[in-house]
């Protein structure tokens, strides 16, 4: 006998996909009701100005495709046809692997990470519906991204060549067609990856290696010089020419987009009829083969066991004698010195803070390196600028090692000491239960802070200085004009970080601002005034006439005189506010 | 069991959200040696109660002492009496668990070599020697609800406060940790605990205090909560007499 009263009416395809789809409609919905109206307001602004954006590419690939035409610059680069007829092809498959690319970590995030596969595959719904609708999730936002570029780009070319009427829809056709295809390709190459590492750990390093490879890229583009001339520019519209290959898959869906606004109809309809089936094939196969893997549970079966460890048996007495041995550990109370352990442990393994700590050495590596090519040597010659003026910016050539291991250091102080207790999260119930006072952890976390910034902008002003062959009494006035006003800012932004202490997060982008707008502009202008105050005196010394290691040591004086007050009020303001954080 | 001076004393004890009232006017005292249950429904307070005890939430008003020190103005020494096992075993998850209990050593002052003695004792005990230098992140529920169990040991505490301290764990882990519960309590140490699961308290507890929204109603005995009651003799009944059943009756007639 069956426990169901009337057999279940099984819901369509389709249908399934639309409802899970509505679904996530309505979440967007009521996230944008519910949000307060200054959140609102930004997301009208961005609507506005996406929209601009969208028209403002329109125009700008109409004026340029037209300016490809034109006689003068034909004359000046040969013929541009056959570039322009590429431009669909390269349109076409660089969306299709932009999706393929940047679907992959978003289709990892939503299948695995996101915690509702389980309840959706248990629901009375077609599996391949869950699959359909998890992967236009995930691939409906970056698809819109891409067509933001390549629809202006497709249709002004469309206008600029008059193509026929049938080439508008049939563009956008292609291009989900595609995009799905890539998605479905990023789908099995998740659970490929999924099978092999854990998902969690996946993200991460995914996200990691991204990140840090696409600011490397972008900051090394200063390094190269670009030079425009009728050969190179030909040279480049040829290669460009080249993606347009027969054989190739990518190129059937260009071609046939290019002979349809033509009007050249047999081979539109051929080449565009292949690039459907096959497009359309591969999304089958790698969706039936994903969802097949999914429920079988390959993936979830890792292959990578690691290996057993032996259990340790490290003496208790030998591991104690060589860490109270340690002369430097006996300065610092035990707690304090657990929290400094704790907080570089979890920075040096979890990489989605070890990222944010170096994008600033890698601008810092950077801006050293441009610095030194460009000259970084003393001036010479004086010109017709008077004396005072020369030694003026002679002084300023001297400390502009310090002024960037000072740059250096506001980035790194920024993203460890603003959000020194926002990195705690829902952890931080663990040191707020426990027998530590206010003081002690906002020593514990001053330090985790301000340590490795001093050690790592001490490093990098020492290299500066020497390949520069700065004498020492200069490069030490330097370094002490680094290291207390980066102590000073890291007192500052503490007490700025703990006003706008989030513990709610989930992930580590959601900490929120570190200190602020508010937060920042004291920082920066504490930092000018700091180190100014450390060489104005023997600026002001010299141009005078005085002797200029008197103004060096006045200026020490005034300058460590801030830092330490930037250290000890901040801190007193902020002490009774510690013992009450995560409480709301 | 001995009555000494009590471990664990709150005295008309209020916690206010804006307009909300958490927690309503509790006094209640455990004393060294014995377990004391703490029920409500969901929403009641319980969690919001023992966070205070702990000194993770500061009250409206009222007292709290543990160890005989004031939570609010002796917080430190309050604090180095006390462990406690939350709800939600949220650890750092990039710390691996051997790691994790020396740093809650090093926060409660320990020397080295007791943490290094007393963290392979406990991870021992609750069986995570083998997964002990693989990262938090890497572990089970139970396995994350159990590591915080022997972090909340670590410094050997006079007084233990445990929310829902079996969600999540097999048989096995649950009757290990009752037992080293019992045994602490028989060693003279104030355990504290709420839980949902009415048959863990009556056979566990030797007192057991009920909260409903926010008002402690009842504390005492099991016999003492009975004479309470309708003169139910099991906990549940006794616990849906005083919490209102009503509601409970009319979700079973509708399941029905």
């Amino acid at each position: 006998m069956s426990l169901i009263p009337e057999a279940f009416p099984e819901p369509g395809l389709w249908i399934s996909v639309w409802r899970l789809l509505r679904l996530r409609i309505l979440i967007l919905i009521s996230g944008f009701r519910r949000a307060k109206i200054g959140v609102k307001i930004r997301y009208i602004i961005a609507g506005i100005f996406l929209l601009a954006i969208l028209g403002l590419f329109l125009f700008i690939s109409i004026s340029l495709l037209d300016f490809l035409r034109s006689p003068e610059l034909i004359r000046y680069i040969g013929d541009s046809n056959l570039f322009l007829e590429s431009i669909p092809t390269m349109m076409v498959s660089s969306s299709a692997l932009g999706i393929l690319v940047t679907g992959f970590g978003v289709l990892l995030q939503v299948m695995y990470l996101s915690g509702d596969m389980d309840f959706l595959m248990s629901a009375p719904i077609p599996i391949r519906a869950v699959f359909i609708a998890k992967m236009v999730q995930a691939v409906l936002p970056n698809f819109c991204l891409i067509s933001a570029v390549t629809l202006p780009i497709l249709y002004g070319l469309g206008i600029a060549n008059g193509y026929s009427v049938l080439y508008y829809p049939m563009v956008l056709v292609v291009l989900v067609i595609l995009s799905l295809a890539a998605a479905s390709l990023a789908g099995l190459l998740v659970m490929v990856a999924a099978r092999i590492f854990p998902a969690r750990r996946l993200a991460e390093v995914l996200g990691f290696v991204v990140g840090i490879t696409v600011f490397i890229l972008s900051q090394s583009m200063r390094f190269y010089t670009f030079e425009v001339n009728s050969q190179q520019v030909s040279h480049l519209l040829n290669l460009a020419a080249r993606f347009n290959q027969p054989w190739s898959p990518l190129a059937w869906a260009g071609q046939g987009l290019v002979d349809l606004g033509k009007g050249t109809w047999l081979p539109a309809i051929f080449y565009l009829s292949a690039a459907i089936l096959l497009t359309s094939a591969v999304f089958y196969i790698a969706l039936s083969t994903s969802e097949r893997l999914y429920y079988t549970g390959w993936s979830s079966l890792q292959n990578n066991r690691r290996r057993q460890k032996a259990i340790t048996t490290t003496r208790p007495s030998e591991v104690q004698r060589r860490e109270v041995e340690h002369p430097l550990a006996r300065l610092i109370l035990p707690s304090i010195r657990a929290i400094l352990a704790k907080d570089w442990l979890v920075y040096r393994r979890d990489l989605r803070n070890l990222s944010r700590l170096l994008t600033p050495l890698i601008l810092g590596i950077v801006y050293a390196v441009s610095m030194l090519q460009a000259g970084g040597k003393d001036l010479e010659g004086q010109g017709e600028a008077p004396a005072w003026f020369m030694n003026v910016i002679q002084g300023i050539v001297v400390y502009g090692d310090a002024i960037l291991a000072l740059f250096l250091g506001w980035m790194l102080i920024a993203n460890l000491a603003g959000v020194a207790f926002s990195q705690e999260g829902k952890y931080y119930w663990i040191l707020k239960a426990s027998p530590i006072s206010s003081r002690q952890l906002l020593t514990a976390k001053f330090l985790v802070a301000y340590l490795p910034t001093m050690i790592l902008c001490g490093i990098y002003l020492i290299v500066l200085e020497m390949i520069k062959g700065v004498s020492l009494w200069p490069a030490l006035v330097s370094l002490i004009a680094v290291a207390l006003p980066l102590a000073g800012l890291t007192g500052i932004y503490l007490a700025f970080g703990i006003r706008m202490a989030k513990f709610d997060w989930e992930n580590p982008s959601q900490m929120g601002r570190s200190v602020g707008c508010l937060g920042t502009i004291a920082g920066i202008l504490f930092l000018a005034a700091c180190f100014g105050l450390f060489i104005a005196p023997p600026f002001l010394f010299g141009l005078f006439g005085f002797p200029v290691f008197i103004g060096q040591i006045i200026g020490l004086l005034f300058g460590s005189v801030a830092s330490l007050a930037a250290v000890i009020i901040p801190r007193g303001l902020i002490e009774k506010r510690v013992a009450t954080l995560a409480e709301s | 069991m001995f009555r000494t001076s009590p471990f664990i004393e709150t005295s008309h004890l209020v916690k206010r959200y804006g307009d909300l009232l958490a927690v309503d006017d509790a006094s209640f005292q455990v004393f060294g040696g014995e377990i004391f249950g703490f029920l409500g429904p969901n929403g009641a307070g319980k969690t919001t109660t023992i966070k205070m005890i702990v000194g993770l939430l500061r009250p409206t008003s009222g007292l709290v002492k543990v160890g005989g020190y004031d939570v609010v103005l002796q917080p430190l020494q309050a604090k180095a009496a006390c462990g406690y096992v939350p709800d939600e075993p949220n650890l750092y998850p990039k710390l691996t668990g051997r790691e994790l209990l020396r740093f809650v050593g090093d926060l409660y002052g320990l020397d080295r070599s007791q943490i290094i003695r007393r963290s392979e004792e406990l991870l021992r005990l609750f069986g995570l020697i083998e997964a002990a230098d693989e990262t938090l992140d890497s572990y089970s529920h139970g396995m994350r609800q159990k590591t915080s169990l022997a972090a909340a040991l670590v410094h050997d505490p006079k007084v233990l406060v445990l929310d829902e301290p079996t969600v999540g764990l097999d048989p096995r882990s649950a009757r290990l940790i009752k037992d080293i519960l019992r045994q602490m309590a028989d060693r003279g140490a104030a355990i504290m605990l709420s839980t949902h699961i009415l048959e863990i308290a009556q056979n566990m507890c030797d007192r057991i205090g009920i909260i409903n929204k926010g008002k402690l109603i009842a504390v005492g005995t099991m016999d003492e909560l009975s004479k309470l009651g309708k003169g139910e003799s099991n906990l549940e009944d006794i616990f849906l007499s005083l919490t209102g059943g009503a509601e409970y009756a009319e979700i079973a007639e509708v399941l029905k």
